[in-house]
């Protein structure tokens, strides 16, 4: 193995069990103490005013499950208002809506299209006036204890901001299955940015605003179809505390093939990319606290890691098969004898660390489905973490490669 | 709108050092169990090397002081595979330490020389007792790329015939008797080259190949073959009816 090869792989596990420990110890107590403590409010006399913004770009299929789940929602419906914005769908997403026209919650409201979900959002939001502000995007559901559970963190006057769980609502093909046990992984990462009071995205489906965020800090932005980040960054600059509601539970889709997951992702990428160098100011001022000296440099550090780390994983992945291939061509099926000895356990450092560090990976994935979303641990989909980091190379790749090229990446 | 407001945030530059204090105590740990390990496999194998160095050693005093070998008793079945065994932990060592350690080079040329001196003695021994031990010499270097399915066709020989004597050298190191040694048996000098029984080939040999060549090891396929179906003619004998078990097997008759 390279010198260079060596270093690199040994700077990479560095960083990556760095970052590992420093969310474990988080997670696990090192944060201030107060921070999670809910007042709670006085069912019916102090409940916020809730409205619930459905933006929608050809959804018929999937709009009315969303309706319904919101309509399904335990809280008092006097309260709660769901506003359907039909942002100019050429399929018969409006004539699906119809049947909610006469519902008292629902409140049906049509745009022309402007290519991008923010302005749809924006339309919605001059169209609501309530305490409390969301959006569900339409292949979207939410659990009937998902609003209760949200609203009960803005009894805190800090919280500006809750963001739900995520989860992938009935995977089927591999790609959504490998989606699902990423977005497990991923709450447990949601809670411990929480933890550290480093949460920065407000991801589309079902995270509530208190409507002061929209008057304050303004409408949603363009920003490169990811204006949930863009809304994130605004909030934590403008000190607004943005929380996360482990309980609360959102069932998304996943796309479900790898072209759809691909451009998902780019875009997300991409979006990434382009906010901090749009942010780039406030990041190495270091006025972010934590976000600007570690949690967002790690994350555009992790896409070059990934990207750079692609060939190795594809030769780490090739070499063998290619060396066993030549040996059976050469000597025929032969298996040897297995004796276990000093020289059958692993003598490079990087091979423990590399253990170890699936092992942390493993950790997060328990606490993600046990104490996170209370979940069984042990299913066959965890064996799509092994094709994971080859899917995730790719789509950073990609975006890396649009962003230096600054190319737009596309909506639908 | 307000314009957006700056609340600086305080970061608890303690919590970053102990993370690194944890994640460097991680790493050096491990660095420290890889060189445990290492140190262990290559002590292993030194052992090993000091165990056939004496008992090489015995063989030769035995054989010169004596001028007489017990031909009865053939060493075969104590140094052939500790040999063979130890060149397998050699390979393994290279893979993980790299072909520049020195650790590796210094045992590397030690197995090479007992290598030598066993096929001396090897031939001293045959020519005494009148035996024909059927050996393999092989010569090979880092640049040569059919080398690597060599030594994996040597190995599945060693493995399928145990009566083999496989000798190995790397030509790379700087070793005078490695070379005397291609000198004296006519070695070519492209690798891999291999010297079986006495004749030089050039160029890969594949399992096939040398079983064809070699008529030693003709004899020894023929033979294992007659001893399975001897084998299973006995069973067939024991567990068939008697009347069409004895038409059937003209063997037994």
């Amino acid at each position: 193995m390279g010198t260079l090869h060596s270093v690199f792989i040994y700077v990479a596990l560095f960083i990556a069990l760095y970052f590992q420990v420093f969310l474990l110890l988080t997670y696990f107590g090192w944060r201030k103490r107060d921070q999670d403590i809910l007042p709670g409010f006085n069912p019916e006399s102090e409940m916020p005013t809730v409205s619930i913004i459905v933006p929608c770009y050809n959804e018929e299929r999937t709009v009315k499950k969303t309706i319904s789940s919101l309509l399904e929602l335990t809280y008092p419906q006097h309260r709660l208002k769901i506003v359907v914005v039909d942002d100019g769908s050429k399929d018969s997403t409006w004539k699906v809506v119809q049947e909610f026209a006469d519902h008292p919650q629902v409140r049906l409201l049509q745009k022309a299209n402007e290519g991008s979900k923010f302005a749809a959002l924006n339309f919605g939001l001059k169209n609501v006036d309530s305490d409390i502000i969301g959006c569900l995007d339409a292949d979207s559901r939410v659990d009937t204890m998902a609003l209760m559970h949200s609203i009960e963190w803005f009894s805190r006057t800090d919280v500006y901001a809750v963001v739900p769980s995520m989860v992938i609502d009935s995977p089927k093909t591999l790609m959504q299955h490998m989606q699902k046990v990423e977005y497990e992984s991923s709450t447990y990462l949601r809670q411990a940015l929480h933890r550290m009071e480093s949460m920065y995205v407000a991801p589309g489906p079902f995270t509530l605003f208190r409507k002061e965020v929209f008057e304050k800090v303004g409408l949603y932005k363009e920003a490169y179809h990811t204006e949930d980040l863009d809304m994130g960054l605004r909030m934590h600059i403008a000190g607004m505390r943005m929380v996360h509601a482990s309980k609360s539970l959102v069932y998304t889709h996943g796309p479900k093939t790898w072209p759809a997951l691909l451009k998902q992702r780019v875009r997300w990428t991409y979006g990434f990319i382009k906010n901090m160098m749009d942010y780039k100011s406030y990041i190495l001022s270091g006025q972010l606290g934590d976000l600007s000296i570690f949690i967002l440099p790690l994350g555009f550090a992790s896409i070059l890691l990934s990207v750079i780390s692609l060939p190795f994983l594809v030769y780490g992945l090739v070499a063998p098969i290619v060396a066993h291939a030549q040996q059976f061509a050469v000597t025929g099926i032969h298996f040897h004898k297995f004796t276990l000895d000093i020289f059958s356990i692993p003598s490079q450092a990087y091979a423990f660390i590399g253990i170890l560090s699936v092992f942390m990976l493993a950790l997060t994935l328990v606490i993600g489905r046990k104490f996170l979303l209370k979940q069984k641990i042990l299913s066959l989909d965890l064996l799509t973490l092994i094709i994971y980091p080859y899917f995730s190379a790719v789509w950073q790749a990609k975006s890396l490669y649009n962003a230096a090229l600054s190319k737009k990446s596309s909506w639908r | 709108m307000e314009p957006i407001q700056l609340q600086p945030r305080k970061i608890e530059w303690i919590k970053y050092f102990v993370t690194f204090l944890i994640t460097a105590g991680i790493f050096v740990t491990f660095f420290y169990v890889s060189k445990i390990i290492n140190d262990k496999r290559i002590a292993e194998v030194k052992s090993i090397q000091d165990s056939i160095s004496i008992d090489l050693l015995s063989s030769e005093t035995e054989f010169t002081l004596l001028d007489q070998t017990d031909c009865s008793q053939d060493d075969d079945s104590i140094l052939a595979p500790e040999l063979g065994q130890m060149g397998d932990h050699l390979s393994e060592m290279e893979d993980d330490l790299g072909a520049t350690n020195t650790d590796v080079i210094n045992l590397k040329e030690y197995y090479s020389l007992l290598e030598i001196k066993d096929y001396i003695l090897m031939k001293q021994i045959a020519e005494k007792c009148d035996f024909k031990p059927v050996t393999v010499v092989y010569f090979y270097n880092a640049d040569c790329p059919d080398c690597t399915k060599q030594g994996y066709v040597l190995t599945a020989l060693r493995e399928q015939f145990p009566q083999l004597r496989v000798y190995s050298f790397d030509a790379d190191l700087k070793l005078s008797a490695i070379g005397t040694l291609e000198a004296i048996t006519r070695a070519p000098k492209t690798y891999p080259s291999l010297i079986i029984d006495g004749k030089a080939y050039s160029g890969f040999q594949s399992v096939t190949d040398i079983e064809n060549d070699v008529p030693a090891l003709q004899k020894i396929l023929k033979e294992q073959a007659d001893a399975q179906k001897k084998a299973s003619e006995k069973v067939s004998t024991a567990t068939g009816s008697t009347a069409s078990a004895a038409v059937a097997s003209p063997a037994t008759k």
